[in-house]
């Protein structure tokens, strides 16, 4: 997909420029971005002056510090309203699970500011949310493994829970345990991080996939690009992985996605058992950090959700590479310290021109 | 015997095999793509063995039990459902 050259002069935000073991999806949106052939402005909102993706050269041509999320959404909005009054900016993809309420709930408020975004409902976020998934589709053939929302270790013991499990955060973090001590071990270190509920779910055996898409919020599909993992890190985070082509799997999210008019990007962690039924094991509400992949495989999804928030016209994709794969590697960038120092102070990085 | 999942696999000429419906990878040695080949051809076990005794210059019963060993995998991979048509004969 190429950008419109009738865009090319915009200026799009992108959040989540953190890489390292445990890498947000900005860096990998902005590329894609540029390999629409997209030259336009682009800004890089960023929580933490050590993301690595404000370093990285030709990637982004200025960095906002934002609040944290949980500063409240008055804070959230002040600092847009300051960063639009210095330059305007015409989208933001956000890409991080923790900023999507924000920005859902800011949306005619970023609107007025003239900032446009490709996002799902406040009730879709919160149907596919980790602690409603398991009793959100009316669709039987949408199948989600028996979860279980506790709030004291002590729970761990209750009868309907057969080891093994999973043992997940609310927002963040998913282990799996065999035994009750384990799992118990694990709610005292996932609560002490991310807090209460602790979800525990069903271990379902089988092929794990994953898939990004783009639903148009009427129950289309514009685009999807299935993977399996060939790398999983100790964190259980995919650092390599090759594009499928599943009939089977391409219709059961196209299920989902129309069961929820879903609107916008999403990733979907799916299992199939070995009898070839399929489990929805979590929705994440924005572009997983591989989504690269997807665009290697001939759909350029952040490329199109830009568009569909400027009110564009785009044809859904309908087909993709298989065998397209991709193995993340780490580099050391270097940087002078003074340009940390710059942000840290100025909450806001001017990059030179590329 | 039920070849179409075989059938799906994209098998390159150094014996690399990718099942797009799975996202798996195998390699193949020489006899398993020399096989696999004859197999889309849609030969025979008995047809398969003739030539692979030619072929690698081998006794007929190391070539069955080789062929029978590597069918097992394929039937365990998921790749090929077998029949009777395909088991050897008793005492074979």
């Amino acid at each position: 997909m190429r950008f419109p050259q009738h865009l090319a002069n915009k200026t799009i935000a992108v959040s989540g420029l953190a890489t390292g073991d445990n890498p947000q999806p900005g860096v990998p949106v902005i590329r894609s971005l540029r390999e629409a052939g997209f030259t336009g402005r682009i800004v890089g909102f960023a929580y933490d002056s050590l993301e690595a993706g404000i370093y990285v050269d030709n990637l982004a041509d200025d960095i906002f510090l934002m609040p944290y999320p949980s500063s409240g959404i008055d804070a959230f909005l002040a600092r847009m309203q300051q960063i639009v009054a210095q330059a305007p900016i015409d989208i933001v993809i956000p890409t991080l699970d923790s900023e999507l309420l924000t920005y859902i709930r800011l949306q005619s408020k970023l609107e007025a500011l003239g900032i446009h975004t490709f996002l799902p409902t406040e009730d879709q976020f919160r149907l596919r949310d980790k602690t409603c998934l398991a009793r959100c589709f009316d669709d039987e053939d949408i199948r989600v493994p028996h979860t279980l929302m506790l709030n004291e270790v002590g729970q761990l013991a209750r009868e309907d829970i057969r080891y093994p499990v999973f043992v997940k955060g609310a927002l963040y973090e998913a282990y799996r345990a065999n035994t009750i001590a384990e799992a118990a071990a694990l709610f005292h270190r996932i609560s002490a991080k991310w807090g209460l509920p602790i979800l525990v779910q069903e271990f379902v055996q089988g092929e794990e996939f994953n898939i990004c898409c783009v639903g148009d919020g009427k129950g289309n599909l514009l685009g999807m690009v299935p993977q399996r993992k060939l790398i999983i890190t100790d964190k259980g985070k995919g650092f390599g992985g090759v594009v499928v082509d599943n009939p089977q799997l391409n219709e059961f999210t196209r299920k989902v996605v129309a069961s929820l008019r879903w609107r916008g990007p999403c990733e979907l962690e799916v299992i199939q058992r070995a009898d070839g039924v399929f489990f929805l094991i979590e929705m994440n509400p924005r572009f997983p950090a591989w989504v690269r992949l997807a665009t290697g495989a001939g759909q350029n999804l952040p490329a199109m959700v830009a568009c569909l928030a400027l009110g564009e016209d785009v044809e859904p994709f309908t087909t993709c590479h298989a065998g397209t794969m991709f193995i993340r590697h780490s580099e050391d960038i270097i940087a002078n310290i003074q340009t940390m120092g710059q942000l840290s102070t100025q909450y806001m990085l001017r990059k030179e021109k590329r | 015997m039920n070849i179409t999942r075989l059938q799906q696999l994209a098998v390159s000429d150094n014996g690399f095999a990718f099942d797009p419906s799975t996202g798996h990878s195998y390699q193949l040695n020489m006899l398993a793509a020399e096989i696999v080949d004859l197999l889309l051809k849609q030969q025979k076990r008995q047809e398969i063995l003739e030539h692979l005794t030619m072929e690698f210059k081998v006794e007929s019963d190391v070539a069955a039990q080789d062929f029978d060993f590597f069918m097992l995998s394929l039937s365990n991979l998921g790749l090929v459902e077998t029949s009777d048509a395909l088991s050897p004969a008793p005492g074979q």
